[in-house]
């Protein structure tokens, strides 16, 4: 037999044991030497931390006893925030019914169950069933419909994030892939897709923003779209990734120019890697570092750009909560007789903090990830 | 023997990095007369270009460390000497040429601006004085039409001429000392030979102390008269350029001798190549950095540090065996891999 | 041989004769070029290979010469179809193969690999050992998955790297490890030619001759044929077996290497071979050095006669109006004036 043709699987022991102490080898690749840069730096281990309890948090609300953030209690319009020494938590829940039966209609109105996603649910009723009628204190104060804010802040964490994270991950895949084919094809290709992402540019986006949603809130179109199972807040996501592809797509196919002159990119086409393997299994990888500190500056971007448009009244619409809709909130109660200063301070802090945490990691990704660092 | 010019005793050189101590330069000792050539000969990561920053206090400072030693410079010593006093010795009494003349020279500036400046700084030249000084020293190191050239920028230039462009930088103060660290590595042969051979020439006229760095067995043979050879930040072997290529005492100076193809001679059987990788600096072996990839080593290579002591051939030698007629064996450092 | 832990296979060493595994007629690559602003645009050609021809046999060493700008490297990768020929023809084994598109040229991409200079960005730094070698074995589907992994082992023991260090990442190794994991990748698909570009120019004197030892080594074990382009004189000619000295695209002198250095015909050839620093003090004061002056032109120009004229220290006028043509063999030279000089080494001009 050829040596060459492909045999069969037929391993003697001795292979096995080869293939064995093989893998007992690790290699260290250049992200885990990252990582083990980046655990040295503790300001972003501490961001990094931050986020992280942040997401969980906002992934779990549910199952914590947070008031419920849609129950309008008009008595308790801008109580300021209970006092801790008061207790934390009181059995106040209304999602039991006397019979200690799940309430259909109270988590309805104070949680927008008939809305949720079936994991949140899930998380919804185990709460009641772990912690029954116990909730939170207000611990933030209310607003003027006597919601609870931290309840809220917490709930509106859950949007923001996920609008932030989504987003970005759309702008990620198109702009990745995007800059990356431009950029390795090159030539008139090359010219063609930046012309196009040049005229993307030139299009003042908050006006197709406002076209848009304009467009879309009308309820024609919202019963359309929600035959199709096409929410506000999905149409949301993908403008918002929309726009951001741009400036990735321009990094990426920055670094992709640079790097596919580079001779492993040469020995990979004398050993007859295609196109799209010599794209994404030996470029993009090597371009990657950049791209995750470029999003970590994204992130922050996009969820301005959301508290912002929220801000507007074109993002995220009531009930549906969001950062941006509390620090509006916030921001319209601020009048010369009496300042509720907990409907500002509190959403400020939330989006201040985790802006400040994502551009300190994005730092200390940087100088991790900054190969000018590595002692070859 | 004339009054050295410069004395260096027991440098020591350390960076701290992330995995450890690395001990660039572990205790060198040298002098250099006026107006002599020393070559420093070793592969990368042997400390041979440490040195000569520490020398000129370009090292940076951290992650790098003089641990010890002196540089005795006209009776000062330059390793305690601070950036300031520094600043009026280099590029003026001690200047230097390194390997890479695209990256030596600021792209923005002409060189009439560059070639300037060292002047007016040191010699406290006018500007026109300055001027004509530069297109003097341009015609010397053989750049034609330098009254022309001189208004050029670099990236106007091959590479070669930016290297004569570097060198005439460098001597534009008459500095005593010359440091010359691979100025010819990025060269082509015919261009490195025209380079070899200005200085040379330039040297008997300006009587310039050089001290040339390299890895180029070649071009020390052409270039100096005394030798040093380096390996894992110690000196090895030093000598006389002819008894050290004539009869090396240490067995890696042999080695290096021994693996390099020849351009006439005998030209097909197998070269002798040195096993194995050189030692990482921070995890030395114990004993003789050497050892481990050594052909005479005997038991007593792993216990002590050969000292650097004098050798038959007139030089010094930092090795406890007699390479002429020590018996050889398999060197017993791990595998190449 | 049906498990890789069988004792490697010997080839068997073609006899010289017969039909050369790489032809090269005529081989041109031309970049087109614009500068100067867009009212007085000059158009015009680089010419970096401007019409060269050689060949090579099975088993064979050439060795191509010559400083940067020469065009060796650009030739190297004009046979390759990295960079598209602009003409001439090249034939693998009387097949041509010049200008073929990407899927055409792939059959050919298992008979001919590539050694590159730098260890360092040769290899994708994201990849791990294991993954970089066995990577032509999945692109050409040569085994199973777990066979294809021992074959990685095989191949790094073969190159004289620990075969268990499959899952290590390229910054892991020295320079002259890396550049054992590129000679292993080269060896994956079992090439007939290895075009070695400067494969030991980035490394040190001690780890230089390591691997030239390999690759001998590997060529007596393998039949295999090396197109060996660099630019230290000496490496070349311990390595050849014929050698081609490259001035501006062009060669000007192709002999065997024996030949070649201890008769130099052509003036250019000389000139390098005195230039070239020798390891020994008392040759070096002995002999006559050739400084040529002036530097190498750009070769963006057409040259009606010889290309070395103006830096030739023994040229005549009537050497710019004709270009020379290589002649003679085995000891071929492109010089008018090259039989009227005695050749040696030794002839100095100053």
């Amino acid at each position: 037999m050829s040596p060459l043709t492909p045999r069969p699987e037929n391993l003697t022991d001795r292979d096995l044991e080869r293939l064995a102490e093989a893998q007992r080898v690790k290699g260290v690749s250049l992200g885990l030497d990252a990582w083990r840069r980046l655990r040295k730096n503790k300001i972003a281990m501490l961001a990094l931390g931050f986020l992280g309890l942040l997401t969980l948090l906002a992934v779990f609300t549910p199952l914590l006893p947070f008031q419920p953030p849609r129950r309008v209690q008009t008595k308790l319009k801008y109580a300021p925030p209970d006092p801790i020494w008061q207790g934390v938590f009181h059995p106040t829940s209304q999602l039991l019914d006397e019979h200690g039966q799940w309430d259909e209609a109270a988590a309805n109105d104070g949680f927008g169950d008939r809305d949720l996603d079936p994991f949140s649910h899930f998380l919804l009723r185990t709460r009641a069933r772990i912690f029954g009628p116990w909730e939170f204190a207000s611990l933030c104060g209310r607003d003027e419909l006597g919601h609870d804010l931290l309840s809220r802040l917490l709930w509106g964490a859950r949007l923001s994030l996920a609008v932030a994270f989504v987003a970005t991950f759309v702008s990620l895949i198109i702009g990745v892939t995007y800059g990356a084919v431009s950029g390795y094809l090159g030539g008139w290709v090359d010219n063609l897709m930046m012309r196009v992402v040049d005229i993307l540019y030139s299009v003042p986006f908050i006006y197709v923003v406002l076209f848009l949603i304009s467009i879309l809130s009308q309820p024609t179109w919202k019963a359309r779209l929600a035959y199709y199972g096409i929410t506000r807040i999905t149409i949301f996501f993908f403008v918002i990734g929309a726009i951001y592809w741009l400036t990735m797509a321009r990094v990426v196919r920055g670094q992709i120019m640079s790097l596919k002159n580079e001779q492993f990119i040469e020995a990979a086409r004398t050993i007859g890697a295609s196109k799209s393997r010599i794209i994404f299994r030996h470029l993009v990888p090597n371009v990657l570092s950049v791209v995750i500190v470029y999003l970590t500056l994204t992130i922050p971007k996009v969820m301005l750009f959301e508290a912002f448009l929220s801000f507007l009244g074109l993002g995220v619409e009531a009930p549906d909560v969001s950062w941006g809709l509390l620090a509006n909130a916030g921001v319209k109660v601020i009048t010369p007789i009496q300042v509720y200063w907990w409907l500002v301070v509190f959403p400020g802090l939330a989006l201040g903090l985790t802006l400040l945490s994502l551009n300190f990691l994005g730092d200390g990704l940087r100088d991790a990830l900054d190969p000018r660092l590595k002692n070859k | 023997m004339p009054q050295p010019l410069l004395e260096v005793e027991n440098l020591q050189v350390q960076f701290r990095t992330d995995d450890g101590l690395v001990k660039a330069v572990e205790g060198i000792s040298f002098e250099l007369a006026p107006g002599e050539t020393l070559g420093i000969v070793g592969e990368s990561g042997s400390g041979k270009s440490v040195t000569n920053l520490a020398l000129l206090g370009l090292i940076p400072k951290p992650p790098g460390i003089i641990a010890g030693g002196t540089a005795r410079f006209h009776g000062n010593d330059l390793l305690r000497m601070s950036q300031r006093q520094l600043s009026h010795i280099r590029g003026h009494e001690i200047a230097m040429v390194f390997q890479d003349p695209l990256t030596s020279l600021n792209p923005f500036l002409t060189i009439a601006e560059q070639l300037t400046e060292v002047t007016r700084l040191h010699l406290k030249f006018s500007r026109s004085k300055a001027l004509r000084h530069a297109i003097e020293m341009l015609e010397r190191v053989g750049i034609p039409a330098p009254e022309r050239r001189i208004h050029d920028f670099p990236h106007q230039f091959s590479g070669g001429m930016r290297q004569r462009v570097m060198i005439a930088m460098a001597l534009s103060c008459k500095p005593q000392i010359l440091i010359a660290d691979e100025p010819t590595t990025a060269l082509d042969v015919t261009i490195q030979a025209q380079i070899m051979e200005m200085m040379k020439s330039l040297q008997k006229q300006e009587g310039t102390a050089i001290i040339l760095i390299t890895h180029d067995l070649g071009v020390v043979a052409n270039f100096c008269r005394r030798v040093n050879v380096m390996y894992a930040g110690k000196f090895v072997e030093e000598a006389a350029t002819d008894a050290l290529f004539a009869q090396p005492r240490h067995p890696y100076t042999l080695g290096l001798l021994n693996s390099i193809p020849r351009l006439h001679g005998a030209g097909s059987e197998r070269l002798v190549a040195i096993p194995g990788q050189p030692p990482d600096l921070i995890r030395l072996p114990p004993g003789c950095s050497f050892r481990p990839r050594c052909p005479f080593s005997v038991a007593r290579c792993e216990l002590e540090v050969p000292p650097l002591d004098p050798a038959p051939h007139g030089g010094r030698a930092a090795c406890f065996v007699d390479v002429t007629t020590a018996p050889q064996h398999e060197p017993i450092g791990e595998a190449v891999g | 041989m049906k498990t890789a832990a069988a004792p490697r296979e010997k080839f068997e060493k073609q006899p010289a004769s017969g039909k050369p595994l790489l032809e090269v007629r005529d081989l041109e690559v031309h970049f087109p070029f614009q500068r100067g602003p867009l009212w007085a645009r000059q158009r015009g050609f680089i010419r970096a290979v401007d019409g060269i021809s050689f060949s090579i046999r099975e088993g064979e060493t050439l060795g191509l010469v010559g400083e940067s700008g020469c065009g060796k490297s650009t030739a190297a990768r004009g046979i390759l179809n990295l960079v598209k020929p602009t003409g001439g023809t090249v034939l693998w084994k009387g097949e041509p193969i010049q200008g073929l598109n990407e899927r055409e040229m792939h059959p050919f991409r298992r008979q001919i690999q590539m050694i590159f200079q730098d260890p360092f960005a040769s290899l994708n730094p994201r990849m791990t050992v294991g993954a970089i070698v066995g990577e032509p074995m999945k692109i050409f589907n040569l085994y199973p998955a777990t066979q294809r992994k021992l074959e990685v082992m095989r191949l790094l023991e073969m190159v004289g790297l620990n075969p268990r260090f499959l899952n290590r990442y390229p910054h892991e190794f020295s320079g002259g490890q890396r550049q054992r994991i590129g000679i292993a990748r080269a060896l994956a698909v079992q090439p007939k030619l290895i075009i070695c570009d400067e494969p030991v120019s980035a490394l040190d004197v001690s780890i230089q001759a390591q691997v030239i030892n390999l690759l001998e080594d590997l060529q007596q074990q393998l039949g295999l044929a090396y197109l060996f382009i660099a630019h230290d004189l000496s490496v070349v000619r311990h390595i050849s077996d014929r050698v081609g000295v490259m001035y501006l695209g062009k060669i000007v002198e192709l002999a065997p290497a024996e030949e070649l250095y201890l008769h130099p015909k052509h003036p250019y050839t000389k000139a390098l071979l005195s230039a070239a620093p020798l390891p020994d003090p008392v040759a070096e004061r002995a002999r006559h050095r050739i400084v040529l002056v002036g530097e190498v032109p750009s070769n963006d120009q057409l040259y009606q006669g010889c290309r070395f004229a103006n830096r030739c220290p023994i040229a005549e006028p009537s050497c710019s109006l004709s270009p020379p043509p290589l002649e003679g063999s085995p000891h071929s030279v492109a010089c008018f004036l090259a039989d009227k000089e005695p050749s040696g080494p030794a002839v100095a001009a100053r």
